[in-house]
């Protein structure tokens, strides 16, 4: 141990000593990786800070962000042993205009991994991790944003991951934690809430769940929990021998971790599964993710033992249970959200946790996507942070529970097979500009690409629709010119997912453009211009895979219109719009939700 | 709400357009044709028309003044470079696209010289029409090399990509020689005077 740990802990132990009951002063922690070794802790309430640094994070230009922190602090397991758990504080650069305190989020992030490596405040740091996009929204939003790593990641530790009881009390504790850090400005009476997707959507509808028990304390005005594993058993099957398979077996050596004499993974897991466990253990999410996509767990355990035999271990199912959520209420107003296409995470066990918070006569909104897990995960943030807002706001929420609109139904794609993103008819905000006229026209809004993007084959391929349309142009006067633009053949383009979550998509469509009739508005004149080749728009992108669901995928580029024929006025329109450096901007713009 | 002038012209517009034409009303920043010289001896139109003027004509006059500017590009059609000034408008461009051409290029930050490239682009689009719509063996052979000696500038003028010229060369050629040796000869010649090394497999694809 450092001289530096060795202060640290003396200092502590002999707070501890002198104030029992009262809360610890802030200890300054190491740099590097010692900070991530546990001293001695000697602190008296859930919560409490062990040690604070400085924390460099990198979550690209622009962010709204004023200073980090790292921090270490005391919570305790699923089974209620005190523990310590790191995380990130992130103040805002942005100021509150809201009414009242500036509101504190504590932002649970989903599955990252198992490696020490993977930890959501190392990734913060290495400017890797995949849910920046939505940590950055809600730092805009001007929130104090706090994000744990949950238990597990200091050094020799392993995370219980999906333990739900620990990842709410990591997820609750880090409030307290962070009013520690000296100078902070942090209030641990500010209006607080709880955001998570996936792992960190299990996490929220936990918190909502125990906070009133658990962290009393706080002024926790909501929880969002989208993409949410409510029911295990249901999701451990959904997700066996599936696209999602990983997230299974995650699921057991997290769970194993945090109840070892229940699930003693050691006993169950044969030689094949031994290794498979040691290697997942080293892998972050878009590793794991492929390498035992479709496995099944049966090719995991002695004798070949699947998922309903392990289930049927009295203890393995008594636990794996206790993980479900609903069977009580939530003391705070509920904000689910799910995807219709959710490979993951069936959405119609998150539909039941809703019907269960319903019974309870809890506050319950409920957000429909059309869309499958990753993509739900980043495409829902506008709309969560809307209704965080207005519950920072207090503002009464919609009741989802007295809606009449049908429940949704999965249309996933079937799982065992490639990890394939579908958009169906996704609106693309795209616009042309013209070179020699120097004027832009845009697509119509009913614009749309439907396509499949086959992560695992690396593949994409799908159709625009641009309905016919018109445009002013000024030639002159303000024309009213009706345009098409015809597609040729299919959107055919690769797909790349790296191993750190950035999407490379290479490709091209091509299109026709005709001026169908100029004029005016009241009297359109035909002239039916038609270039005689279609034009090739490449199809060209590459960044974080966060940018599917958030609108961020953006194709730009420039095209070269053939020549058009158009009868009497061909040279002229030719010499008007034919040619080269004809700019275009397609947005890949993600549907809106359903409101239940 | 269009002034009664404005609201004139617009009706002669869509009289003009309806008859097949696309020709609208003018405003002031409009120079109309009229005196003036080009190079290359070119011919310059001397009627003078205003947009007033011209909004007032019958659909029937339009067209005959836009079948007067393309009989004056088939004239010209011999001269094999572009014109290097304009200074009113040649009579291969018809009163109402005299004035669009110079409607458009008024909006550009150099406003003379994308008129010339505009005028030369038209003059060349016109026999590239006249080309696809000849039936005569021997006037199509001529308009093909008039338009193939016009090819090098749109290059130089970036109104058209060097892979679009190259295939535009082929089309012609291909429309007026038979003999492919002759062909893969005359496609080298043509490609290298756009600064490409002839690739005939990448030409006729």
């Amino acid at each position: 141990m450092s001289d530096f740990k060795l202060k640290a802990s003396a200092l502590a132990l002999s707070a501890a000593l002198m104030a029992p009951v009262a809360a610890q002063a802030a200890v300054e922690g190491p740099s590097g990786m010692d900070f991530y070794d546990v001293p001695s802790i000697n602190t008296t309430q859930n919560g409490d800070l062990i040690w604070y640094r400085n924390a460099t994070v990198n979550l690209g230009a622009g962010a709204a962000l004023a200073k980090a922190y790292n921090v270490m602090y005391r919570s305790t397991d699923s089974l209620g042993a005190q523990n310590a758990v790191t995380g990130t504080v992130l103040l805002p650069s942005t100021d509150w205009t809201g009414a009242g305190d500036r509101p504190t989020l504590s932002y649970a992030v989903g599955t990252h991994g198992l490696d020490q490596s993977c930890a959501p405040s190392m990734q913060l740091q290495a400017g890797t991790d995949y849910e920046i996009r939505n940590i950055r929204a809600a730092l805009e939003k001007g929130y104090a944003v706090l994000v744990t790593d949950y238990q597990g990641y200091t050094t020799g530790a392993t995370p219980t991951y999906l333990a739900g009881e620990s990842q709410a009390h990591a997820a609750l504790d880090i409030f307290r934690a962070a009013s520690q850090i000296p100078h902070a400005g942090i209030d641990l009476n500010a209006p607080s809430a709880v955001w998570g997707f996936s792992q960190g959507g299990q996490t929220a509808a936990w918190v909502g769940q125990i906070a009133d028990e658990y962290a009393p304390h706080l002024d926790l005005v909501g929880v969002a929990s989208g993409g949410t594993p409510a029911d295990f058993p249901v999701v451990a099957d959904y997700l066996n021998g599936s696209t999602g398979a990983s997230f299974l077996l995650g699921g057991i050596i997290g769970l194993a971790e945090q109840y070892p004499a229940d699930i003693p993974v050691d006993q169950l897991a044969s030689a094949n599964g031994k290794a498979a466990i040691a290697d997942y253990k080293t892998k972050c999410t878009f590793e794991f993710l492929f390498d035992y996509m479709n496995e099944s767990l049966s090719s995991y355990t002695v004798g070949n033992k699947d998922l309903d035999e392990l289930l049927q271990i009295p203890s393995v199912g008594q636990r794996i249970n206790e993980q479900n959520l609903g069977g009580e209420g939530a003391d705070v107003p509920v904000l689910l959200y799910h995807g219709t296409a959710d490979e993951f995470i069936p959405i119609e066990q998150s539909v039941e946790l809703k019907k269960d918070y319903c019974r309870r006569f809890d506050k319950v909104t409920y957000d429909v996507y059309p869309s499958e897990h990753i993509v739900t995960l980043f495409q829902a943030a506008p709309t969560v942070l809307t209704w965080l807002d207005e519950r920072f706001a207090g503002q009464n929420p919609r009741n989802s529970c007295y809606s009449l609109s049908a429940n949704p139904v999965s249309n996933a794609n079937p799982g065992g097979g490639d990890f394939i993103v579908t958009l169906d008819e996704w609106n693309l905000d795209a616009e042309l500009h013209l070179a020699t006229l120097d004027q832009t026209v845009e697509l119509p809004e009913d614009t749309t690409i439907t396509a499949d993007a086959n992560i695992t084959d690396e593949s994409m391929v799908g159709d625009l629709y641009v309905p016919d349309f018109y445009a002013k142009l000024k030639i002159l006067i303000n024309l009213t010119v009706g345009l098409s633009v015809e597609p040729v053949g299919q959107i055919e383009a690769t797909t790349q997912l790296s191993r750190d979550g950035i999407l490379a998509i290479n490709g091209s469509t091509q299109a026709n453009v005709l001026i169908n009739t100029a004029g005016f508005s009241w009297l359109p004149i035909p002239f039916n211009c038609k270039t005689i080749e279609p034009a090739t728009f490449d199809l060209n992108y590459q960044g974080p895979i966060s940018d599917f669901g958030a609108g961020g995928i953006v194709f730009e580029g420039v095209t070269e219109f053939s020549e058009l024929e158009c009868g009497w006025m061909t040279a002229l329109f030719n010499s008007l719009v034919a040619g080269p450096g004809q700019q275009y901007s397609f947005r890949v713009v993600p549907p809106a939700p359903e409101r239940l | 709400m269009f002034k009664p002038l404005t609201l004139g012209l617009s009706v002669a517009v869509v009289a003009a357009i309806t008859g097949g034409y696309l020709f609208t009303q003018s405003d002031d920043l409009v120079k109309v044709a009229g005196q003036g010289v080009t190079d290359n001896s070119v011919a310059i139109a001397t009627e003078s028309y205003s947009a007033e003027q011209l909004s007032v004509m019958s659909p029937d006059t339009l067209i005959d003044m836009q079948k007067d500017a393309l009989a004056a590009a088939r004239e010209d059609s011999s001269r094999e470079t572009d014109l290097t000034s304009v200074n009113g408008r040649p009579e291969f461009v018809s009163p109402a696209e005299w004035l669009i051409l110079n409607s458009v290029s008024a909006q550009n930050e150099n406003p003379d010289t994308e008129l010339l490239r505009l005028v030369n682009l038209i003059r060349f689009n016109k026999r590239l029409e006249l080309w696809q719509k000849e039936t005569d063996p021997q006037q199509r052979e001529a308009l093909a090399d008039a338009v193939l000696s016009l090819i090098p500038a749109r290059v130089v003028n970036q109104d058209m990509s060097k892979e679009k010229a190259q295939s535009l060369q082929y089309r012609v050629l291909s429309s007026v020689l038979n003999d492919p040796a002759e062909l893969r000869k005359r496609a080298g010649e043509e490609a290298a005077r756009i600064g490409v090394q002839f690739g005939f497999d990448q030409a006729s694809s």
